[in-house]
């Protein structure tokens, strides 16, 4: 691809980890001797991505998503392989690259826990060595995008969830980055929440044109942001291209969960969609997305002793498990 | 050096926080000194010497003593170290444009000028009310060469404790290295009793570590019982030179081998 900013060919990491069986015994024994073994969690992956990309990647836990983040911002040197961003070898950690991107993680905390955010603001502005009108523009900019006005100058420890994540990612932003990296940014967040943040980051990526890579366990996060998805399982890419052509084929149904307040027979069930588990008094049924208000409707209307009933996305596990049976 | 500046602001403002916490932090160290005093004036009870040390001498060394405990040692280095090692914080540090070594020794260098502020007042105060009672010499040399021997051991306890958290890179969890190591430095550095009250064989060893540098000399300087002389300034500096050195390649070697483990 020309014009690409970043680029990863045949990229590997495999790590080494002690293992220990379950049980007393083991740890003991696990006192005196180690066996070290080795995971392949990244293998031969490889592509590219062009400016003012929103690409997502998507695969079960463990898959490699993180691993591959961590080496394209160079947390991790690779084990073979090369990858480029903006024409730089993350893992040299040269301070001319790392002014030139960000890398947010959802469950990590990089601000100043007993300050406000905003010393940790000033802090970045310092390391970063970013000018002085150009910081205060993109920190009245972020805030007000992020509606954060009455927060920063709150200590961290006690702000909400939410609301750190906001300053994280005003934190991240604030030296204009090209790349930006996003592992699981809306993580345990309401359903608020991760809307706003959904919401602020398709308005940056279009006004900025920041390159941004974004994991999540959200299928709606990917929904909404990225064109592009690249499905990794078991540290190998197995999918990459438009996010239409995969969830056309795969995340066009919805799934439907009814509690009943009694026992229910299946056949009185089947009429609604096809069911996926069903147990005597909760059954999760799959019905295409255009039928998801008719049979919610139908279900609630009928005679069932319906309960309670909950409407969701089909996991992302699952949709790789698809996509995985199939390639074989 | 601007970024380090900012660091140093930071973590002294942190340390502002806390107030309470650091209210208990000091009267502990009153309660230390209050406890030796107690002590070793029920010991010296008939008068007498042990060593060379009179009540006066003794009571003088524990209060420089505690002095430079709360100003070079006030802090858990490799507790906090290993535990941003451990818990893979150290990952936020490495794809930011700062270096790691000089970001945590000025986010710690915070917390020790905070500190100075608070023990100087009280060791002050403790040398106005027992200076004259135990007929003590003020000289302009003998303090400032005591202040600048007290900076000499911050930097050494920083630097063995940092080196000691960052053994955690080959170790995974290092707590009780880091009990092991404070317990027997201080004891080596006089933090217990006089080092000349040991056995010789036991200072001969101690004259190759670095540790008597941490306490006992800037104390036996303040005290009057050590001449100023150029070795008792250039050692502690060839120590500080070759741990700096020696915290530089572990930190090398060891992030080798925590990227090999995924951090």
């Amino acid at each position: 691809m020309e014009n690409s900013i970043i680029s990863v060919k045949n990229l590997n990491k495999t790590y080494k980890y002690s293992s220990k069986k379950a049980g007393l015994f083991e740890s003991a024994k696990h006192l005196f001797r180690s066996d070290d073994k080795i995971t392949e969690a990244v293998r031969e992956i490889n592509f590219e991505i062009g400016a003012g990309e929103f690409v997502g990647f998507i695969g079960p836990n463990g898959a490699g998503k993180t691993t591959t983040l961590k080496m394209l911002s160079g947390i991790l040197t690779p084990t073979s392989g090369q990858a480029l961003v903006l024409g730089y070898k993350p893992w040299e950690r040269k301070a001319e690259y790392q002014k030139q991107f960000a890398l947010v993680m959802g469950q990590k905390n990089q601000l100043w826990w007993d300050l406000p955010p905003i010393e940790s603001f000033v802090l970045h502005r310092e390391i970063y060595e970013i000018e002085k009108s150009s910081f205060e523009k993109n920190l009245e900019e972020l805030v007000k995008l992020l509606k954060v006005e009455n927060v920063v100058e709150k200590p961290v420890r006690q702000l909400s969830l939410g609301e750190r994540m906001k300053c994280e990612l005003i934190n991240a932003l604030l030296h204009d980055p090209k790349v930006l990296f996003l592992d699981e940014p809306t993580i345990g967040l309401d359903v608020v929440a991760q809307k706003n943040i959904r919401d602020f980051l398709i308005k940056y990526n279009q006004e900025k044109k920041t390159t941004i890579i974004l994991t999540s366990h959200y299928m709606r996060d990917i929904l909404q942001l990225c064109s592009r998805v690249v499905v990794i399982n078991l540290g190998k890419i197995v999918y990459d291209g438009l996010l239409e052509d995969l969830t056309i084929a795969y995340a066009l149904e919805k799934i439907i969960t009814v509690y009943f307040e009694r026992e229910v027979s299946r056949r009185e069930l089947e009429v609604f969609g096809e069911i996926d588990q069903f147990d005597g008094f909760k059954v999760v049924i799959k019905v295409p997305r255009e039928k998801l208000k008719e049979t919610a409707v139908n279900i609630l209307s009928s005679n069932l002793p319906v309960e309670d009933i909950d409407i969701g996305e089909e996991e992302i596990e699952k949709i790789v498990r698809h996509i995985f049976a199939k390639k074989n | 050096m601007k970024k380090y500046l900012a660091v140093l602001k930071n973590s002294f403002q942190a340390n502002l926080i806390y107030r309470f916490n650091f209210f208990f932090y000091f009267l502990s160290q009153f309660i230390s000194f209050g406890i030796l005093f107690y002590i070793w004036t029920s010991i010296y009870y008939q008068g007498g010497k042990i060593g060379s040390y009179e009540l006066a001498d003794m009571i003088f060394y524990y209060l420089g003593a505690i002095f430079i405990g709360v100003v070079a040692k006030g802090m858990d280095v490799a507790w906090q170290i290993g535990d941003e090692i451990r818990m893979g914080q150290l990952n936020a540090f490495l794809l930011t444009p700062i270096n790691y070594f000089w970001r945590k020794f000025f986010s710690f260098f915070g917390g020790m000028v905070f500190r100075s502020f608070v023990a100087s007042l009280l060791f002050i105060t403790g040398l106005y009310f027992l200076a004259e009672k135990f007929n003590f010499q003020f000289s302009l040399a003998k303090i400032s060469s005591f202040l600048f021997l007290v900076f000499l051991s911050y930097l050494l306890n920083w630097l063995i404790f940092y080196i000691v958290g960052i053994s955690t890179f080959w170790f995974g969890f290092v707590w009780a290295l880091n009990y092991s190591v404070q317990v027997t430095a201080n004891f080596l550095e006089g933090g217990l009793i006089p080092l000349d009250l040991l056995p010789s064989w036991l200072n001969m060893l101690n004259n190759f570590l670095p540790f008597k540098y941490i306490i006992f000399v800037p104390v036996s300087i303040f005290t009057g019982r050590l001449e100023i002389t150029w070795s008792i300034f250039i050692i502690p500096l060839v120590w500080v030179l070759f741990l700096y050195l020696l915290a530089k390649l572990l930190f090398k070697v060891g992030l080798k081998k925590y990227e090999g483990f995924g951090g």
